[in-house]
């Protein structure tokens, strides 16, 4: 009986601790503390930049009205978001001429993701997509993606390889990236590779306009 | 015990002197402090009675008996003497008057304790009683008698009123404990107290006697109380110069005690009140006794029932009676009336009931809130603040060790199990298309993830103490490779789940025997909303492949031995899921425009016969059209191309075949059957659409299928045959070419004999196809990945990205200039027969590499006739032979065709040899041509060769013609002596030579490379 009343305490603190991390393992508390006005604003500190440079499309997050392109938009909660884009056009002009398009990037804290890009016809765009996720290595790494696939891809002039890739390792710095594909426009972006994170980068190129006149 | 003996004592051990200690009181204070290690030493008149307690002392411990003689003795040689109990306690309540001489002799040896204490600084208790206390306030405040001047009450008043003054004047370490009336097992009260006559009433008669109304009260405590609140009392530095009552909180009325004694003696049946004659006052309320040692933390820890409990049984003993209604009896009396209810209960309703507390989800949450408060602070009230002062640094240690070591190994352990077994359950739940449940369980995943990866970050010290550090790195990206590849196998299903909906619930409207539609239902919804996750499902996509990558870049010697052949087998699983999503991922961004999300899509489907051999499959057989609008087929006819020809002949249409057509066969009239001239299967299509369109079948074909009796073969060798209507046997792998055959032979154009068999067939096979178990899913869905790898099923859809896709699998026929590294070798079995399952060819393709710029080329053909007879289907392979050569081949010989005769030609960038090459029934010949290539930057072929800074790769791509049947290929290349070779995957190697032989059922690409350095 003396043995259990000194082993009894250790037994019960060892047990609070084991239910404790067990607790922390199965909620969520972060998250829910991020979800809190108060916590929101000190553990949100992500940075979402959209833009439509040559015209104005509705920003829609997640189903939720945004307004108008260009917008900063900051304290979002780190996380993956669906960013809806739908370009306002005159009423005299044909509604169904141009497509929704949606983007989905991840925002973390103090890291910016950019949408810039400009809503074509027929669900094409021009632009760029870039956002950051967490990498477990301790350099930077950079994953390209383009729209069309297969476009070459340059980093300050050199080529890299034939989009897409994914987490390639690369020197911490700012780098000018450069993609381009046989009949389609070239998209030159500056971009900035971070230690410990995997920069996404999305082109999407426009078709060049068939000279019918020159063809001929 | 000697004198010099008393010297001996050791520092450590306490030395504790009890005067009065030879009685019950005194043995039983002795017996506790002997036991814990103390010294005692009891100063006693003894007599018989206290030889007893001595006997039993001496067995203990450590316990020394001195006469009161030797008292003044003992405090001259005694060193140290640490506790001082002066226990009166029983010498006041056994003598109620004392002679002045015993009164002097008793104040005297207080006196010279007291001195003692003094000048051995120990501490000093006097223990008295609360009753003589009470009796001598009562006397102070009335005239109810004269105290005799050595009286108990005066001796315990002078007593206290020395202790006090040695407090007051010397200091000295002193408190005086007054007890109640002490009761308990073993611990006989004196006769004449009103207690002892309740319990002697209760046990030898019914009736309990009070004397007056009741209503006089008792401080009562038990033996076992006594000892503990003593040495807790003297023990404390509180209680120096205090007085303190050391009894239960509670005062008890006389009638109070007699009620618990009928409570728990139920044969007394009534109370008895007798007039008080003696007319003595009632002591009570008026006394006010010294504060309770409650105060100085002692607690009560037996109740007055369990003490009288004790008394009535002693009682019951010394009278040799026995107790019936003792409560532990009736307990065991009342379990047995439970178990006896128990039993019936079984016997009625078969089982035992149990009987449940139930409380209410309000109160369950209250009490989930509040129970870890409860026994936090329990177990606070139980810790004394000396043991604090270690606890609570030993607290913040362990929780350090928790946190940064224990916590996170819990966490990591917990997670990856917990992960392991849901990821072995989503995987089931996709199999079964419940990609719901899938998403969840994926997405549980993802958050045991994330604590793991949180966890270990907090263990990165610990790697780093121990030089561990590339373990950490590697672990580390393999959490990180397990975050993503969740989310991505998440976001993955999520976008899938209209996929999966659609595969659950399809059901075919109409079937190739009726054209009745049996069901109005589409699946418009399901394939818009799969149209709508198409990014989602291109960001799961790269997470899954930054998954992958981070899995397979992971270094398995990282890790220790035990794991590391399952950290491969994840690398191997990893790498099948990332080769299973991705085409998914490309597939699904066209799937709902094929399957007509927006309009109808209508599709050709050619079956070609390859023991016919024709360029792009075999001899065109019969052919189905599918129509698909809103996921739902809403078109299907099937027919023999016999009967699509007479439909155009009946029209007196004629159609001019190509001219390479006409001058290779001497034909000039073309047909919807020989449609798939071109060996390009992209381009063949164009010409099998014209005919369809031509018989007025569909006016618009968005993809041509090719399917090949072998496809159908391996199906049915998957399910061990089929049962078709109208067909006697079973048609299984073996017998179908014999029904073919058959069939063939009878037919006549206009007679449908033949397409419907092949109706029923189709209808059979799809019938079978879209009810099949998951069980065959697996087996299915390599048949179907193996046909389009060999050229069984052949694709080609107008949708732009889709045909890319295809184009890229190389499952859409096409034989374009990247087939430029080797001959092409077409055959066109034009025999009338079906030799080609007769047949057996070798390929052999000597490449010698004679610079980066230069590569002669040596192909030849071995083909043997196996076929014994001339007759149907066996018989001579008459076959028209096309090899096409990159244009700028140069040509130095050629052998082999009939009477060496062909004829060179140039189609877009190919040469192309034609001639006829028979190949006699139990024959073999050899077909052998030689050409050098060399690279011509002004054409825009693709040569094979290609210099990467100081490496010549060569990327050579062999074209195998679909239908093609029993094949081999070896390949030899050789290479110029100054280049090394540094990859050469799969070939032998002997000196400046590499070969390879394989079964040539599919195209065969190879990559090698040299170092020219």
């Amino acid at each position: 009986m003396s043995y259990m009343k000194k082993v009894l305490p250790i037994l019960i603190i060892f047990l609070t601790f084991a239910v404790i991390t067990i607790v922390l393992t199965f909620v969520p508390v972060q998250s829910l503390l991020k979800q809190t006005p108060l916590f929101g604003q000190i553990y949100n500190n992500t940075k979402l930049t959209i833009n439509t440079p040559k015209s104005k499309a509705k920003i829609t997050i997640n189903d939720k009205d945004y307004g108008e392109t260009n917008q900063v938009i900051s304290n979002l909660a780190e996380g993956t978001y669906t960013v809806k884009l739908s370009r306002i056009v005159d009423e005299t002009n044909q509604t169904d001429f141009y497509q929704d398009k949606s983007f989905i990037v991840e925002l973390l804290n103090d890291k910016e993701a950019i949408i810039d890009v400009e809503i074509g016809p027929a669900g094409q765009a021009s632009g760029y997509v870039t956002y950051y996720s967490v990498s477990p290595t301790s350099s930077g790494l950079i994953s390209v993606k383009t729209s069309p696939e297969d476009e070459n891809v340059f980093l300050d002039n050199d080529f890299i390889s034939k989009a897409p890739f994914n987490a390639r390792k690369l020197k911490a710095s700012n780098y000018k990236l450069k993609t381009t594909a046989v009949g389609y426009e070239d998209i030159e972006i500056p971009i900035i590779v971070k230690d410990g994170f995997n920069l996404n980068v999305h082109t999407y190129s426009f078709p060049i306009p068939v000279n019918i006149n020159k063809a001929e | 015990m000697e004198n010099k003996e008393f010297a001996k004592i050791k520092i450590q051990t306490p030395v504790t002197l009890i005067i009065h200690g030879a009685n019950q009181l005194g043995f039983a204070l002795s017996k506790t402090l002997a036991e814990q290690g103390s010294k005692v030493i009891i100063v006693d008149q003894y007599n018989s009675i206290s030889k007893k307690y001595i006997t039993d002392l001496k067995k203990i411990g450590d316990v020394d008996f001195i006469a009161f003689q030797g008292i003044e003795q003992l405090y001259k040689t005694i060193n140290r003497i640490d506790y001082i109990y002066f226990m009166q306690y029983d010498l006041l309540k056994e003598n109620n008057t004392f002679t002045s001489s015993d009164f002097l002799e008793e104040s005297n040896h207080l006196n010279q304790t007291l001195k003692a204490s003094n000048k051995f600084n120990s501490k000093f208790s006097l223990i008295t009683t609360i009753d003589l206390n009470r009796r001598l306030a009562f006397q102070a405040n009335t005239d109810y008698s004269t105290p005799s001047p050595y009286s108990c009450v005066e001796m315990q008043k002078y007593s206290e009123t020395l202790v006090a003054e040695f407090h007051d004047k010397a200091k000295t370490n002193v408190r005086i404990i007054r007890l109640g009336t002490i009761i308990g097992k073993e611990f006989p009260l004196e006769s004449n107290t009103v207690i002892a006559k309740l319990i002697n009433d209760a046990v030898k008669n019914n009736t309990l006697t009070i004397v007056g109304e009741g209503l006089d009260t008792h401080y009562i405590i038990n033996i076992e109380d006594v000892i503990y609140g003593i040495l807790k009392l003297s023990f404390s530095d509180k209680t120096k110069g205090e007085v303190i009552s050391l009894c239960n909180n509670n005062e008890y009325t006389t009638l109070s005690i007699a009620y618990k004694i009928l409570e728990l003696s139920p044969s007394n049946t009534e109370i008895k009140f007798e007039p008080d004659t003696e007319k003595r006052p009632i002591l009570q309320s008026q006394y006010v006794p010294a504060p309770n040692a409650e105060k100085y933390d002692w607690v009560q820890s037996i109740s007055l029932e369990k003490s009288i409990i004790s008394l009535l049984e002693d009682t019951y003993q010394k009278f040799n009676k026995k107790w019936d209604n003792h409560p532990d009896k009736a307990k065991n009396d009342l379990k047995q009336v439970e178990e006896i209810r128990k039993a019936k209960e079984k016997e009625e309703y078969g089982e035992v009931r149990q009987v449940e507390v139930v409380k209410t989800p309000l109160g369950k949450t209250l009490e989930a809130i509040v129970l870890p408060f409860t026994t936090v602070i329990k177990i606070a009230r139980k810790i004394k603040l000396p043991r604090l002062k270690v606890a609570i640094p030993t607290l913040v240690i362990i929780a350090l060790l928790y946190f940064f070591l224990l916590g996170p190994i819990i966490t990591v352990g917990v997670s990856t199990l917990l992960a392991y077994n849901e990821g072995k359950s989503a995987a089931s739940d996709i199999v079964s298309l419940d990609f719901t449940q899938a998403a969840t369980k994926f997405d549980n995943i993802s958050v045991y993830a994330n604590n793991s990866i949180s966890s270990f970050q907090n263990i990165k010290w610990f790697f780093t103490l121990t030089n561990q550090a590339k373990f950490y790195d590697n672990a580390s990206q393999l959490l990180y490779g397990a975050k993503y590849g969740s989310e991505g196998a998440r976001d993955t299903v999520i976008a899938l789940q209209p996929l999966a909906s659609y595969l659950r619930e399809f059901q075919p409207a109409v079937n190739f025997q009726s054209d009745l539609a049996t069901t109005t239902r589409e699946y418009r919804q399901q394939l818009l909303d799969l149209q709508n996750n198409g990014e989602k499902l291109i960001k799961s996509t790269s997470d899954l492949t930054f998954a992958v990558q981070l899995v397979s870049t992971v270094d398995t010697q990282a890790f220790p031995e035990f794991a590391q052949q399952s950290i491969i087998d994840l690398k191997q699983k990893t790498t099948e899921i990332s080769t299973l999503i991705e085409p998914l991922q490309k597939v699904v961004i066209f799937m709902p425009e094929l399957l007509g999300v927006d309009e109808r899509q209508r599709y050709l489907v050619i079956l070609q016969n390859p023991s016919e051999l024709r360029s792009t499959g075999g001899w065109i057989s019969s052919y189905a059209i599918v129509g698909i609008e809103g996921g739902q087929v809403r078109e299907l006819a099937v027919d023999d191309v016999y009967n699509a020809e007479g439909i155009l002949k009946s029209q007196g249409k004629t159609y001019e075949a190509p001219k390479s057509m006409q001058d290779a066969l001497k034909l000039k009239n073309w047909s919807f059957s020989l449609s798939n001239w071109n060996p390009n299967f992209v381009d063949a299509t164009k010409d099998m659409e014209f005919f369809i369109k031509e018989t007025g079948k569909a006016y618009k074909i968005n993809g041509v299928i090719s399917i090949d009796v072998t496809f159908i073969q391996k199906l049915l060798d998957v399910w061990g045959g089929i049962d078709v209507p109208g067909e006697m046997d079973r048609i299984t792998k073996d017998n179908l070419y014999e029904k073919i055959f058959q069939l063939h032979n009878d037919f006549v154009p206009g007679q449908s004999i033949k397409a419907d068999f092949l109706k029923n067939l189709a209808n059979e096979v799809l019938t079978k196809l879209l009810s099949s178990q998951q069980s065959d899913y697996t087996k299915i869905s390599s048949v179907l990945m193996e046909s389009l790898q060999n050229k069984d099923i052949l694709v080609y859809l107008k949708n732009t990205e889709a045909n890319k896709y295809l184009a890229a699998q190389s499952w859409n026929g096409v034989m374009d200039t990247t087939y430029t590294s080797a001959p092409v070798n077409i055959d066109w079995n034009w025999g009338g027969n079906k030799a080609n399952l007769f047949l057996k060819k070798s390929i052999n393709l000597k490449m010698d590499v004679l610079s980066e710029k230069q590569i002669q080329y040596n192909y030849v053909a071995a083909v043997q006739n196996n076929s014994t007879s001339t007759s149907y289907p066996e018989g001579d392979y008459k076959n028209l032979q096309r090899v096409y050569l990159p244009i700028n081949a140069e040509v130095q010989s050629v052998k082999g065709f009939d009477e060496n005769s062909y004829t060179i030609t140039t189609e877009g960038n190919f040469k192309i040899l034609t001639g006829w090459f028979t190949v006699p029934i139990k024959t073999i010949k050899n077909f052998e041509i030689s050409y050098i290539l060399t690279k011509d930057d002004a054409l825009s072929l693709v040569y094979p060769i290609q210099l990467k800074s100081s490496d010549v790769v060569l990327d050579l791509k062999i074209f195998k013609q679909p239908g093609a049947l029993n094949e081999k290929l070896k390949v030899e290349i050789s290479f110029p002596d100054t280049w090394a070779v540094t990859k050469y995957e799969g070939f032998n190697k002997v000196a400046n030579m590499l070969s390879i032989q394989a079964d040539f059922n599919s195209d065969a690409k190879y990559e090698v490379t040299w170092s020219i350095k």
